[in-house]
């Protein structure tokens, strides 16, 4: 009985919504915490994108399901307080995930350089 | 400062209940601990509202992710799998989906319609304050009647219930509007200076009248404008056709009726008061208006011709309002007993004197169309039933292996909500075809059917019309298999002998359910057509082939005296009653059927008798051209026709209908009689010349009521209907008769032609809609039944298999079988007739409103619709019955 659905390929999940490419690439270098993907995201953009829990976690909750990120367990975290948190890691297609959409950005921006439309220091 | 992010935290907690239990139970606890770790790193930031930002912000993100994350529990992979469980079984999902399609689809069409006609304010400021006043007689029997002039001043002045008070006057009629060298006739209407403002609803462009302009604004006798400066206020649309649209209208001069009028503003396009055909408003000053009409008096208080409306104070209530009115009226039947004796008010809701009067059979056709969405349910669920005990083994294995129920339920609701939200989807494009097919019927009498479409209302409709079957017609199958037990349904590897008592009675029920439903519909259907049956075969007192009519309107300016619209009149019937092909011609002032027209009826009594004041009966007055009569195939009983004799210099003459012959001279002979008219500021005596049959003149299914001609060269009006009678195709006598009218005056318009067939047609047109749309949902209603019924009995007859086996191997005929089956289906059919019997008893009271000539428990029309929903029941048993009577006993027993 064909139960589970054969598993999909990459590029079925593509593109991703800014949210999801931005936890999946806090998480590409390093396995983390909720709190820590928060931290991670915000200073990787300045602290122009600031994630909070209701969107973090309905996303995670989706990752999970679709296989693209996986728990690992549960500790303390060093630079927190003793409390313990759930860290989180990509899987493999989690990873294959992420370089596929990096990609197809990476295709856009090449399009938009030659069509000159970045400006400065992109350019 | 730490109690203060305890509460946040204790806030946030809280907060997150909105969100599915799903999520919660997964990632609740660390949902809030993460919050914690925001709330601590904004604390340092922040130290003062670090703990609010942090919930704030929080807070505001839960605002858009709950909703998403509900929507996201039904996703994936249950979603997924849902689709894929319809795509694996293509009959069942196609025959699920059109039954869906067509009850949803029926009920969006018709939702859409009841809202736009129904349901929707009124397009004006505050439309819930907004009444209309009436004048009551109850021992005449007049409920609704317009209220004098007179009166009107009264209320207006004394009455502490309303905000403002404004009246109309019908009939004012049509003005000749010149534009570029185009001539438009255009239906004006004069108002009182609160019109707009007891409406309240500004103009689009320029401004509405204010006291000054309506001061002196004076109507004479012949309806013509004689005092006061000219200047009107123009509907949207004869901005846009007349006048391109031009931003400059206002503050401009116009042509009308010879005449320069100042356009002073513009009615936004949605503004349709007092009517959708009305074009133009001029202000109407009535005090200084009567003297100069003929009433030296000043406003009469015995003419009853002013449509009255008024807004209600804030906090009063339309009881209150009446209440307060019908003690002014008492007192002014004190003071003017001639006039006002017996009258008293009634005040009404505008939406109720609007749109009431269609809600009988607006709700008739909502009940029908719900009774066909829930036989869509009740057929989709009886084969989700069928569906889900093929199922049961799959169900059984799932659960062996560890699923959890509450999952499963779950899964098999996205199923029955998927199909629900499919079917609804391919329902709009029913809804779409089905409202074509009502709005090409054009329906006379609907109003504001212009505003009918599948627009934001329709389709929340039927989203929510889909969710709510997908839950209907998906919940017990879900409880159902959800309640699987896992052992049984393992072991007897889907055998068991006979669904078990509490399935089967499920479906009995449905059998049961769906022939009552049928049986009322289809009851409801004939008892309709019956009655329209008898509405069309109604004689209207006339002959209605091969009759051409139309609408002259003379304008006030060039026919400034009666004796210039007589020699219109006169030259105009003498040249078309000339012409080659016409063999009749004649015109009236009101033209029995046609919505346009001067329609008022005036108080009479017998020459000799006292003038019985306000308590003289009425009868309706109408001016006709000599051809009139011949014209139309009416039937002087008795006497002579009105002839060209019949001049302003020879007596007064009238003929009158066998109605008022019968009421003034009961079992005498009328001809010959005079009869006093209360009209035109003094009353005369006529002499009856003839009496003519009696005409349907609001519609075929209202009684004649008493009718007085009076010769047009005695009377003369400005606006006719004129009637043709005439073999010729209408298109072309239309061009005849223009070029005519136009040789005679080139300037004055003609519209509203019509065939006397048309207007007939338009006439019963509401009725044959609700007919022809209950007889197809019957239909439908009937077709669903019997296809739910064969699908029931088929799956009882092979739940039943080994049983029959085993009968048949014990020696029982085919004869035998059969009827064991067809007894089933028989008794099943018995009980649902009787149920269906006693809903369409519980409703003869509001069926028998709706119904003409036929009683709503009428013998016909119920055993019509029991034999027929009785054979169709029995003819859907037939094919499992002998299905069940060809079983091969030794296979049958061996059946799996």
């Amino acid at each position: 009985m064909p139960d589970r659905p054969r598993r999909p390929l990459a590029e079925t999940f593509i593109p991703l919504s800014p949210v999801v490419f931005d936890i999946l690439l806090a998480l590409s270098d390093d396995e983390r915490h909720g709190y820590g993907i928060m931290q991670e995201v915000s200073r990787r953009s300045d602290g122009a994108t600031r994630l909070r829990p209701g969107s973090l976690y309905r996303a995670l909750a989706r990752l999970v399901q679709e296989d693209l990120v996986e728990e690992s367990d549960e500790r303390p975290a060093p630079d927190l307080d003793d409390e313990r948190r759930r860290y989180y890691r990509l899987t493999p297609l989690g990873q294959k995930v992420a370089s596929a959409e990096a990609r197809r950005l990476a295709g856009l921006l090449r399009a938009a350089r030659a069509k000159k439309v970045l400006k400065g220091e992109h350019a | 400062m730490s109690t203060r992010k305890e509460l946040s935290e204790r806030v946030y907690r809280l907060l997150l209940l909105a969100y599915p239990p799903g999520l919660r139970r997964q990632h609740g606890e660390e949902m809030a601990r993460t919050f914690r770790d925001l709330c601590r790193d904004e604390t340092a930031r922040h130290r003062h509202s670090g703990a609010l930002r942090a919930l704030a912000s929080s807070a505001l993100d839960l605002l858009r992710t709950a909703p998403a994350a509900w929507l996201d529990t039904l996703r994936g992979p249950d979603l997924r799998y849902a689709a894929r469980g319809l795509g694996q079984q293509p009959g069942f999902s196609l025959v699920a989906l059109s039954t869906l399609a067509l009850g949803i689809g029926a009920n969006t069409a018709l939702f859409s319609v009841v809202d736009a006609v129904l349901i929707r304010p009124l397009p004006y400021g505050d439309p819930e304050r907004l009444v209309a006043v009436f004048d009551t007689h109850r021992a005449q029997g007049r409920d609704h009647e317009r209220p004098s002039p007179g009166n009107f001043l009264d209320w207006q002045e004394k009455s502490r219930a309303f905000e403002s008070m404004a009246a109309w006057q019908d009939g004012s009629g049509a003005g000749t509007l010149r534009a570029d060298d185009e001539v438009f006739a255009i239906e004006t209407v004069k108002v009182t200076p609160d019109f707009f403002r007891v409406l309240a609803v500004p103009p689009a462009l320029g401004r509405t009248f204010t006291a000054e302009d309506q001061r002196g604004a004076v109507f004479n006798v012949a309806d013509r404008y004689s005092g006061g400066e000219r200047v009107l206020v123009i509907n949207h649309r004869l901005w846009k056709t007349g006048f391109g649209g031009d931003p400059g209208i206002v503050n401009r001069d116009i042509d009308l009726d010879g005449a320069p009028w100042r356009v002073l503003g513009v009615m936004p396009e949605s503004f349709d008061a007092p009517r959708e055909t009305t074009q133009a408003w001029v202000p109407w000053d009535i005090v200084p208006s009567f003297p100069v009409a003929g009433f030296p008096e000043g406003p009469p208080r015995d003419y009853r011709f002013l449509n009255v409306l008024a807004r209600l104070k804030q906090g009063t209530s339309a009881e209150q309002a009446e209440g307060d009115l019908q003690t002014l009226a008492a007192a002014l039947a004190d003071q003017y007993p001639k006039a006002n004796a017996g009258w008293s008010i009634r005040v009404v809701s505008l939406q109720e004197e609007t749109v009431g009067h269609l809600r009988p059979a607006m709700t008739l056709l909502a009940g029908a169309v719900s009774l066909v969405l829930l036989l869509a349910c009740a057929n989709v669920a009886s084969l989700q039933l069928a569906r889900a005990s093929t199922r049961r083994r799959e169900m059984a294995v799932r659960l062996a292996l560890g699923a959890d129920r509450g999952r499963l339920m779950r899964q098999l609701l996205t199923e029955s909500l998927l199909l629900g939200l499919l079917g609804g989807l391919l329902g709009l494009a029913v809804a779409q075809a089905t409202l074509g097919a009502i709005l090409a019927a054009e329906p006379q009498g609907l109003p504001r059917l212009s505003q009918v479409a599948l627009d934001g209302h329709a389709l929340a409709f039927s989203l929510a019309l889909s969710l709510i079957t997908g839950i209907l017609f998906g919940l017990v199958p879900a409880l159902e298999a959800s309640r699987t037990p896992v052992a049984g349904a393992l072991q007897a590897g889907g055998r068991g002998a006979t669904a078990g008592p509490a399935r089967t009675r499920a479906r009995r029920f449905l059998i049961v359910a769906e022939v009552a439903m049928a049986l009322v519909l289809l009851t409801g259907a004939s008892l309709l057509a019956r009655s329209f049956l008898k509405v069309i075969a109604v004689d209207p007192g006339f002959d209605p082939r091969d009759l051409a009519v139309l609408r002259v309107s003379l304008d006030h300016a060039t026919y400034k005296t009666g004796a210039h619209a007589r020699e219109f009149y006169r030259e105009l019937m003498r040249r078309l009653a000339a012409l080659p092909g016409i063999q009749a011609v004649g015109a009236v002032t009101a033209l029995p059927l046609s919505p346009v027209g001067t329609d008022f009826a005036r108080p009479w009594w017998r020459e000799g008798e006292a003038d019985p004041g306000g308590s003289a009966p009425h009868v309706d007055i109408r001016m006709v051209t000599p051809g009139y009569f011949d014209a139309m195939r009416m039937t002087v009983r008795r006497g002579r026709r009105l002839t060209e004799a019949d001049g302003p210099d020879t007596p007064r003459v009238i003929a009158v209908n066998e109605t008022l012959a019968q009421q003034a001279w009961p079992g005498r002979e009328a001809l010959g009689q005079r009869l006093m008219l209360d009209y035109r500021g003094g009353a005369y005596p006529y002499e009856v010349v003839g009496i003519v049959n009696d005409t349907h003149f609001r519609s075929l299914k209202t009684a004649p009521r008493p009718e007085v001609f009076i010769p047009h060269a005695q009377n003369p009006y400005l606006d006719l209907s004129v009637v043709v009678r005439s073999d010729q195709e209408p298109a072309a006598l239309l061009r005849t008769v223009r070029r005519e009218i136009r040789a005679l005056d080139p300037r004055q318009p003609i519209h509203g032609f019509v065939t006397m067939d048309d207007l007939v047609r338009r006439s019963v047109s509401a009725d044959r809609l609700a007919t022809v749309l209950l007889g197809l949902l019957s239909g439908l209603a009937l077709a669903l039944a019997a296809t739910g019924i064969y699908g029931v009995l088929s799956f009882l007859v092979a739940q039943r298999t080994q049983e029959i086996g085993l009968r048949m191997a014990l020696g029982a005929t085919r004869t035998q079988v059969v009827r064991l089956v067809m007894a089933e289906s028989l008794r099943l059919t018995l009980v649902g007739c009787g149920a269906g019997l006693l809903v369409v008893l519980g409703f003869v009271r509001p069926m028998g409103r709706l119904l003409y000539g036929v009683g709503p428990v009428d013998p016909v029309a119920l055993g019509g619709g029991l034999a027929l929903v009785a054979a169709v029941a029995l003819l859907a048993g037939l094919q499992p019955a002998r299905r069940a009577s060809r079983l091969d006993p030794l296979v049958a027993l061996r059946s799996d």
